[in-house]
């Protein structure tokens, strides 16, 4: 019985316009979404590689005591199926020697059409194109059949309205798959024609596992919402209405409507701000420990003797090497502990600021989440290294690279500062022993982006809700139709 | 065989549809229901599928009860309905395949199906066409042909010749006479007193939800049947 309801319904569909319509624009749509995506990936490639070349090539060595070094981000592989927040997840990272890096995001990389209309790559086709097309499938499956009288002669057979229900959802789905996987096969042999992406690799491979095990459920879910609305409707008109509301409540409403709420509900200061409240911050620590410095060096002075108003660039007999001698061994308590009190004082200003922007993207990642759409952009943008969690993944790259490049370039440099409250300051630069500057070199920045099993395991509430959206719309149709009136 | 006893349904809105309704039809008989718009004809065939409840009383389909066990009750029983509508774009051929699967004839072959939409007068060249391209007339004939190749014992019809021409209800007709000789119980709902006269064992007149009359072909074969309809309508107003 159930066989048979499954061919019957997977004839009827294939029959039906919609699916020659839904074909076409599947067969076109995908490959073509997955080319523009791999030139994207190609172009932003090779700008990476031309930046990084030329800046080692003119920066990279003979490096100084204060060089401001700079980490390039590559772009991940897997943005050809998301390019996510990848336009807005900044190109390079710049270190200073006093400990804080610098996140740059050149402009004009990507053209204004593509942010303005957002890019027709995988993630869209399927959020918009293929959830619709499912929803065109499916939304009136059961009202179309009553309006056509034809469930009156079907359920006057021995057939259980479970076992109906479920061939239509299987039916459907399952239809809806095959121009999409066709349509998907042509899309990655474009893929394999690319000399800059490895298909084969691991990396890739398991990141397209997963984002088309995802898609494949997302699939289902929006397949159960359009069989399931037309268990709520009794003719096509109502039901077509019906999908296209939900349609724009699920994919343009909530998403969009969510991070709004959020930013009126817990309005936040702009990373701008911050960034200025904590270099304001450190500022004012490092000029209360100059003038404790200054301080320092006067009494150093003072108690050799030696003229404060008399201050010298460098020390003009042993007197003043004493006094200097003295000050550089004093000193340094004083500069770890100015140290430690700006980088205290930064990572506080940051960790508050990142927990509000925590705070403020979890109250609109949670509303969003009522949306299926929005779970599964959540957590294909995260496979592909492009989602939400991408600027935070970038700050602990350029953090790491930061102490990178303090390990192997600012701390095998000496930097001494003279200077009394009378004003005047002497700075001396000079290598550690045993470290040569001509044949030191600006580290690269081993950009590491999360792993697919990492994204899946810090999407799991995303992937999770996916099933339990597809669970909740067939038990509600389920439900529905035991009760459909079909007279 | 087809039972109601005491059969009652009375709508969410509160209307009588059905008052206590109770008849039986024996294999090899048609039992015509006449009545106006609303007199109950439909809802009777409804409560045998299943589609709805009733309020009070049962009813059987050789000898299994509609509402308790309905989907055993419509292994027996096919149903025709005012206006067959099937699947437009398939075949006459598929939609006769499906609805066999569907009531247990599995794997039959073209020549059996074929067979089946010839004996009840499609022609040759019909049973490959798309239904889209039927006349009302063919898809009630392929409606019997459905009926037919289920083989229930019991048959359930709503209005089937309704806007048929001349010639196709009397082929209609036809189709019938020799469902009741292979023995079928047959329930048909109808408005055409003519048809019925021409082709009921027995005619039950139904006036809101009620049974009030059931004739046997004896009494009306000779009579004008539609004089005893409107005689026991105006009896049932009058009646307290």
């Amino acid at each position: 019985m159930f066989r048979t309801l499954i061919v019957k319904e997977i004839t009827e569909t294939v029959l039906d316009l919609r699916f020659a319509i839904v074909t076409v624009l599947f067969l076109v749509l995908i490959p073509l979404g997955m080319y523009v995506g791999r030139e994207d990936y190609e172009r932003r490639l090779a700008n990476y590689q031309r930046e990084h070349q030329m800046y080692r090539e003119h920066y990279g060595k003979n490096v100084g005591a204060s060089v401001e070094a700079q980490g390039f981000r590559h772009p991940s592989p897997l943005s050809i199926f998301a390019s996510g927040l990848d336009p807005f997840i900044p190109d390079k990272a710049v270190t200073s020697r006093s400990g804080l890096v610098r996140a740059v995001k050149e402009p004009g990389i990507d053209n204004a059409e593509a942010l303005l209309f957002g890019k027709a790559d995988f993630l869209f086709n399927v959020s918009f194109i293929v959830s619709l097309a499912a929803l065109i499938f499916t939304f009136n499956r059961i009202s179309g059949e009553k309006e056509r009288g034809t469930l009156r002669a079907i359920i006057s057979n021995s057939v259980r309205r479970p076992e109906l229900l479920l061939a239509k959802i299987v039916a459907n789905y399952a239809t809806l798959l095959i121009p999409f996987t066709v349509a998907l096969l042509i899309a990655l042999l474009i893929l394999g024609t690319s000399s800059d992406i490895s298909v084969f690799s691991a990396e890739f491979l398991s990141g397209l596992a997963a984002v088309l095990t995802i898609t494949f459920l997302f699939i289902l879910v929006m397949v159960c919402l359009g069989v399931c609305l037309s268990t709520f409707t009794h003719n096509s008109i109502a039901s077509i209405m019906a999908a296209f509301l939900v349609w724009v409540v699920f994919v343009l409403g909530v998403p969009k409507v969510s991070p709004m709420i959020a930013e009126v509900v817990y309005p936040i200061e702009s990373r701008n701000v911050a960034s200025l409240g904590q270099r304001i911050a450190r500022e004012q620590i490092e000029k209360e420990f100059d003038q404790k410095k200054r301080q320092l060096y006067d009494q150093c002075r003072a108690e050799l003797g030696l003229d404060l108003n008399r201050f010298s660039s460098s020390p003009r007999d042993e007197t003043e090497k004493k006094a200097n001698a003295r000050y550089d061994q004093e000193v340094v308590a004083m500069e770890a502990e100015c140290q430690r009190r700006v980088t205290d004082a930064v990572r506080q200003l940051e960790q508050n600021y990142r927990n509000r922007r925590s705070i403020q993207m979890s109250v609109a990642v949670n509303l969003s989440r009522l949306s299926p759409a929005s779970c599964y952009t959540y957590l294909v943008a995260s496979l592909s290294g492009t989602g939400t969690a991408a600027p935070d993944a970038f700050i602990r790259n350029a953090e790491r690279y930061r102490d990178q490049v303090k390990q192997t370039i600012y701390d095998n440099f000496v930097i001494k500062r003279y200077g009394g409250t009378h004003g005047g300051t002497a700075v001396t630069g000079r290598a550690i022993e045993g470290f040569d500057e001509s044949k030191a070199s600006i580290p690269d920045m081993e950009y590491q982006y999360t792993t697919p099993a990492q994204a899946l395991r810090a999407g799991w509430m995303d992937a999770f809700l996916l099933v339990v959206f597809a669970v909740l719309f067939s038990a509600v149709a389920f439900v529905r139709f035991n009760k459909y009136d079909v007279r | 065989m087809i039972e109601l006893n005491e059969l009652t349904k009375r709508y969410e809105d509160g209307i009588l549809a059905l008052d206590h309704v109770s008849y039986t039809i024996q294999p090899g008989e048609i039992f015509c229901l006449l009545g106006a718009n609303g007199a109950g004809k439909t809802t009777t065939v409804n409560i045998l599928l299943d589609f709805i409840q009733p309020t009070s009383g049962s009813a059987f389909i050789n000898g299994q009860d509609c509402n308790r066990f309905p989907l055993e009750a419509k292994k027996y029983v096919s149903y025709v309905s005012e206006n067959v509508q099937l699947y437009g774009m398939f075949t006459a051929r598929q939609n006769l395949r499906f609805f066999a699967e569907l009531g247990g004839k599995k794997g039959l072959k073209n020549q059996e199906l074929d067979d089946v939409m010839r004996s009840v007068g499609l022609p040759e060249k019909a049973l490959t066409m798309r239904l889209k391209n039927y006349s009302k007339g063919m898809r009630q004939k392929l409606g019997i042909a459905i009926a037919l190749i289920k083989d229930p014992p019991a048959i359930l019809m709503d209005e089937p010749t309704s806007g048929l021409d001349p010639r196709s209800a009397n082929e209609f007709l036809d189709q019938l006479r020799k469902l009741r000789e292979r023995g079928k119980a047959i329930l048909m709902t109808t408005h055409d007193i003519f048809r019925a006269k021409q082709i009921a064992d027995r005619v039950g007149i139904m006036k809101q939800g009620r049974l009030v009359a059931v004739r046997k072909r004896d009494e009306f074969k000779h009579a004008d049947l539609e004089q005893i309809y409107l005689r026991e309508m105006e009896a049932a107003e009058t009646a307290p």
